[in-house]
């Protein structure tokens, strides 16, 4: 019950009315293929100290793109790995650190480690939420 | 040997706090901390430039504002986009002991965006910045202090 209650408050709305030359793009990305079809067991604890489990599932689709699944968000997520390089000379997609966006407002980023398993992943909301993430990668997932 | 100094002056002071049953004859310098990324940021607007994946580089104004109404902690007005988002700061600390809202980096996200960067020490300057959206596009941007910025 707790568990569902902060994954709901992880559901706060919001809509983008007009986004400019902020395409939102169309399932792009690109990632570290250690990530690659990956189900990592996570344990997400909130400010509070509340924590609820969780399974991520990412899928690597054709051309480099790649996504996430929440199990209990229910939810998709698109992701891409954040740029390097200075103003002028961005290279994107080329480092270990992504960021997966649900069409919800919320935000889920981390680092991938050398040998595929997670590091820092957090996640935010929109409401100004934050829960720490720990991950470890494992053949399959289910949560509580 | 200042940091150590400084945390030893720290520590001095919570024992005397603690065991002085409240009453101190000398005030203690407060110890110096590092401020979160929403005090950095304050209700400070940044004029960035912003690079997308795909296609030419553009000018946007990112606007925060402390409180904030989206986020109980601070939001995010870019120019372009026309929407609020609501921010938090990462974690800091260890993945043991998380320190949640308390590094220095920023975690904006509303709609299908999410706009993260790391704000300098002195709130001037934003390096890192990176948009994500919900389709996979990307969009790195840097910014400097401007509050006076308008978007064209």
């Amino acid at each position: 019950m707790r568990g569902m209650s902060i994954v709901a408050s992880m559901f706060a709305l919001a809509t983008a009315a007009f986004a400019g030359p902020y395409g939102t793009g169309t399932g792009g990305g690109r990632c570290p293929t250690a990530i690659g079809n990956k189900t990592y067991a996570c344990t997400a604890t909130a400010a509070s100290g509340d924590g609820v489990s969780d399974c991520l599932r990412f899928a690597s689709g054709s051309g480099g793109v790649f996504s996430a699944v929440s199990d209990r968000l229910k939810s998709t997520l698109g992701c891409s790995c954040n740029p390097i390089g200075k103003a002028g000379q961005v290279a994107f997609g080329a480092s270990a650190t992504f960021t997966c966006t649900a069409p919800d407002g919320l935000s889920l980023s981390g680092r991938v480690k050398k040998g595929g398993g997670l590091a820092q992943v957090s996640a935010t909301n929109v409401a100004g939420g934050s829960y720490a993430l720990t991950c470890q990668p494992l053949d399959s997932c289910s949560v509580e | 040997m200042v940091r150590a100094m400084v945390v030893a002056l720290g520590v001095a002071c919570a024992v005397s706090d603690a065991w002085s049953g409240g009453y101190r004859a000398v005030p203690m310098p407060a110890a110096r901390t590092a401020k979160a990324c929403g005090d950095r940021l304050a209700s400070n607007s940044y004029r960035c430039t912003v690079f997308p994946e795909a296609g030419d580089s553009f000018t946007d104004c990112l606007r925060f504002t402390t409180p904030g109404e989206v986020s109980d902690k601070f939001d995010l007005s870019p120019d372009q986009l026309a929407d609020t988002l609501g921010c938090t700061c990462t974690a800091a600390g260890s993945a043991k002991a998380p320190k949640l809202n308390a590094g220095s980096s920023f975690q904006c996200t509303g709609g299908d965006f999410a706009f993260s960067g790391v704000v300098s020490k002195n709130g001037k300057k934003i390096s890192k910045g990176f948009v994500g959206t919900s389709g996979g596009a990307s969009f790195a941007f840097t910014c400097t202090l401007d509050p006076a910025c308008t978007a064209p």
